[in-house]
């Protein structure tokens, strides 16, 4: 690499003292050789910041034709919304005679679980009063449902945020991804019940969930008794699943 | 947003899709299409991008936030553009406004200009470089996270690139100008 190449470089990319940065800038309006060679370098990456950004652009392109199509505009509900809604109430029409069908039938856990699993409320980045860039990840994830991609950023927020804040958001993005590792679930719950903290009830009542999809109904149930016993979050749902006969 | 392409394309993808809509609806429900909508939220995200690599945003306040006033104040700023262009095409009847509306990507002639130069370039320059000038990675980053066996086999192969490079801008002068102009 050439003298000149090689300080061009160090001083466009600031890695010169600001003593040496005067010299070549003195020198840059004394040599018009070194000057001409100077906006050359810079003409050069010019370009290059053109082109990247063309293809940050080509990329953003590629995530919004993965997205699902939606209207922005939610003034005006479209027939195929009207007909999805008059679907919808059937279904809840549905789901309350099933619920009746399943308390006097058989029912296996996995359709309990099916039925009674939804991934609890998304963190809010103010309330917990948390900056990390990480959780800011975690929590744009999560509102997304993309809780597959949410568990990297929950690895890379720990000593960021508390851990059993952590915890507690990974058991519950376990057990919501296409395959659930259900026993890290109870592991990672079991971390939110081991310290002190405002988690306590919903921790239960999703290890309780995890537990019973995977079977272990005896111990699901001992803490499904809890919960209706002291009134804590999802009680109602509890007692509702003590009273099915669960294969 | 600091890594490989994939950790950043995943960062990237993450945030651009949890804001899309409701940044969008911003320029949707103050007179622009779809497609303006787009145009601007995607060039916000470039921004904050650029801003996050530059350490210019250090996280104070929340990334939606930012970029709603990124796409706030382009937006405002392409409308108050329109207005002036408007009222100068009816006194002048001239279409002087060549360049991107937006002003961040280049367009038309100038972006053909590029492209051609790049594709001149090869495709393993092209990489190497965008990654080291473009997004920051430093020559033993690259070295590390691709096939090239070490740091000083990546600072010469860049050496080599930014030559040929120079010398392909030498020989389109009216590229040299707009690129001149641009920094």
């Amino acid at each position: 690499m050439d003298k000149d190449q090689h300080i061009i470089e160090a001083y466009l990319e600031r890695t010169m003292t600001s003593e040496v940065r005067l010299a070549f800038e003195q020198r840059l309006s004394q040599e018009p050789a070194l000057s001409e060679a100077y906006e050359n370098e810079m003409a050069a990456r010019e370009l290059i910041k053109q082109a990247g950004r063309l293809e940050l652009k080509s990329t953003l392109e590629d995530f919004d034709s993965q997205m699902p199509e939606e209207s922005t505009h939610k003034s005006v509900i479209p027939l195929w919304a009207k007909n999805a809604m008059r679907v919808a109430a059937l279904l809840i029409l549905f789901a309350g005679v099933y619920q009746v069908f399943l308390t006097f039938s058989g029912v296996n856990t996995s359709e309990v679980y099916g039925t009674y699993f939804e991934a609890y409320e998304a963190p809010s980045v103010e309330r917990d009063g948390n900056e990390s860039p990480n959780w800011k990840l975690v929590v744009a994830s999560y509102r997304n449902e993309a809780y597959q991609e949410a568990l990297p950023f929950l690895e890379q927020s720990k000593g960021e945020v508390p851990d059993y804040l952590i915890a507690f958001y990974t058991g519950i993005s376990l057990m919501a991804v296409q395959q659930p590792d259900l026993e890290q679930a109870v592991q990672n719950f079991n971390t939110v019940l081991a310290t002190d903290n405002d988690y306590h009830q919903q921790a239960e009542w999703y290890k309780a969930l995890a537990l019973l999809k995977m079977e272990k109904v005896e111990e699901a149930k001992v803490i499904f008794k809890r919960i209706v016993a002291a009134k804590n979050y999802k009680h109602k749902e509890a007692e509702s699943i003590l009273k099915l006969n669960l294969k | 947003m600091k890594g490989s392409k994939e950790q950043r394309d995943r960062a990237l993808g993450v945030i651009y899709r949890s804001n899309k809509e409701k940044i969008c609806s911003f320029v949707l429900s103050n007179s622009g299409s779809e497609d303006e909508a787009k145009d601007v939220f995607q060039e916000a995200v470039i921004a904050f991008y650029e801003n996050v690599r530059d350490g210019k945003f250090k996280g104070e306040s929340a990334i939606s936030t930012y970029l709603y006033s990124i796409t706030r104040f382009k937006w405002l700023n392409q409308i108050k553009k329109n207005t002036i262009r408007k009222g100068h095409q009816e006194s002048v009847e001239q279409d002087q406004f060549t360049e991107s509306p937006l002003a961040t990507l280049i367009e038309g002639e100038r972006k053909a200009g590029v492209l051609e130069v790049l594709e001149q370039l090869g495709a393993s320059c092209k990489k190497l470089l965008i990654e080291n000038i473009y997004h920051g990675a430093s020559t033993k980053e690259i070295a590390n996270n691709s096939s090239y066996s070490s740091e000083q086999i990546v600072r010469n192969k860049k050496y080599k690139c930014l030559q040929k490079l120079k010398e392909l801008i030498r020989e389109k002068p009216a590229l040299i100008k707009v690129l001149k102009g641009n920094g």
